[in-house]
């Protein structure tokens, strides 16, 4: 076992074997988080009906030493005192997680061996494997090259995709537009999951090489024209409807009903709610 | 050729409070025991299937008993500690250990500060005195002379300006 840990102010790596200088005894808080639920009953019903639930944060213990280089525990205070990232690698797999803060607790009593303790909170409790993934859910790639020979198709079209959601939470992905065309009549973005029947409507026309990006997961929609456009979204759009759920989602993109030169890609990264 | 060491061979001598640098032999001791008790930082690694032992460092004693005599300063010094009941610094004393194997008037020794530690007194068909000897400081290393038979010595620093706090 491998863990890394990278912020502004250094980078810690810690092995699961006592051949290096930071090895790790004890590791705790990787499986799936607490869950608070609100809930309401009725009286004379059984049971409750669940109004609310949500995952609280995380918070990853490591117990661990520090052999030879008496400097290695300075450095290992450093780089915790500010958030990063945090890689938790076993064999192939592979689990990162943002730390927003960091406590740690070191033991002096066995000079020359430093024990320490490490509390990591993780505001969002769920890991990601690291691994970014495109999907083109418009797109048309033109194929006629000097090379061209027949028979053969002048370009190939990519209207409407699936995001393939392999971890096991929900996601928020990153969806960005960029428009290369100069013949968009209608004043409208519409950004439909057919699989959740959640849909994005930004009313909004699109000018020439303008790029949109919609960040679900921090709540942005941005645009290289005129900046922060979230005022544009239409008033029954709720940007947290649009959670992609584990499995097949069927997404789908009309940019001012145009139907060529327009380019639509969404990114994102399977997240998950264990790193066991 | 081998030859075995007895146990006179290893030396003790303490230092009694007021003696100006004179060091006595302990006699009149049935019991001296010593105890290395080394300080074990165990654990074991999450990739690991066994147990890993550091040895980080070590805590060492003595056990002692003895036979009241009197006009032995040691063993006045020692009851003195106990029956007065002397903590802290009072309670603490010099002990030479010394390498008295080999020929010469210079033995080599290690002398270091012990707090001692009285456990009990029994009456038997004696007066007897039994407690430990509990290393307080870092171990100097030097020589040992004596003019009395080693009965009693002196003790000279290997490094000059080295003194026992």
């Amino acid at each position: 076992m491998q863990i890394e840990y990278i912020s502004k102010l250094g980078k810690i790596t810690m092995y699961g074997d006592g051949e290096h200088e930071v090895s790790v005894c004890e590791l705790s808080g990787l499986e799936p988080v607490t869950k608070h639920r609100s809930v309401h009953s009725f009286v004379s019903e059984d049971g409750v009906y669940c109004d609310n639930e949500y995952a609280s944060q995380r918070v990853i213990t490591i117990k661990g030493d520090i052999k030879g280089d008496k400097n290695r525990a300075g450095e290992l205070a450093k780089a915790f005192s500010a958030e990063g990232m945090l890689t938790i690698q076993r064999g192939r797999k592979t689990r990162i997680i943002k730390v927003n803060s960091a406590e740690l607790v070191t033991d002096y009593k066995y000079s020359p061996i430093i024990g320490f303790t490490l509390n990591l909170t993780c505001d969002y409790p769920h890991f990601t494997d690291g691994t970014v993934l495109d999907t083109y859910i418009f797109k048309i790639e033109k194929k006629l090259t000097k090379d061209f020979v027949f028979p053969g198709a002048f370009s190939e079209r990519t209207s409407g995709g699936k995001l393939i959601n392999s971890g096991d939470v929900g996601i928020y992905p990153i969806i960005k537009i960029t428009s290369h065309n100069r013949d968009i009549s209608e004043n409208n973005i519409l950004i439909e999951n057919k699989s959740t029947e959640a849909s994005i409507l930004i009313e909004k026309s699109v000018a020439p090489e303008e790029e949109i990006v919609i960040d679900l997961k921090n709540r942005t929609v941005e645009s290289s024209v005129d900046g922060n456009i979230l005022s544009r979204l239409n008033l029954y759009t709720a940007l947290s409807e649009f959670i992609c759920e584990c499995g097949e989602n069927e997404l789908a993109v009309t940019v001012g009903g145009a139907q060529k030169g327009i380019e639509a890609v969404i990114t994102h990264c399977n997240e998950y709610a264990e790193a066991l | 050729m081998e030859k075995l060491i007895k146990r006179q061979d290893k030396g003790v001598f303490y230092k009694p409070e007021g003696s100006e640098g004179v060091f006595y032999r302990l006699r009149g001791f049935s019991e001296l025991n010593f105890s290395e008790n080394p300080i074990e930082y165990k654990r074991s690694y999450v990739d690991e299937e066994y147990e890993r032992v550091d040895v980080t460092g070590y805590s060492p004693n003595m056990e002692y008993c003895f036979d009241r005599f009197l006009n032995n300063p040691v063993h006045d010094d020692i009851v003195r500690i106990s029956e007065e009941r002397k903590i802290l610094r009072a309670s603490q004393r010099e002990i030479i250990i010394a390498d008295m194997t080999g020929e010469g008037k210079e033995k080599s020794a290690v002398s270091a500060l012990w707090t001692v530690v009285p456990e009990m007194s029994r009456k038997e068909s004696t007066m007897n005195y039994r407690g430990r000897f509990c290393r307080y400081g870092s171990e100097i290393s030097g020589t040992i002379t004596s003019d009395d038979c080693w009965q009693s010595c002196v003790f000279i620093p290997e490094s000059k300006g080295a003194e026992i706090i």
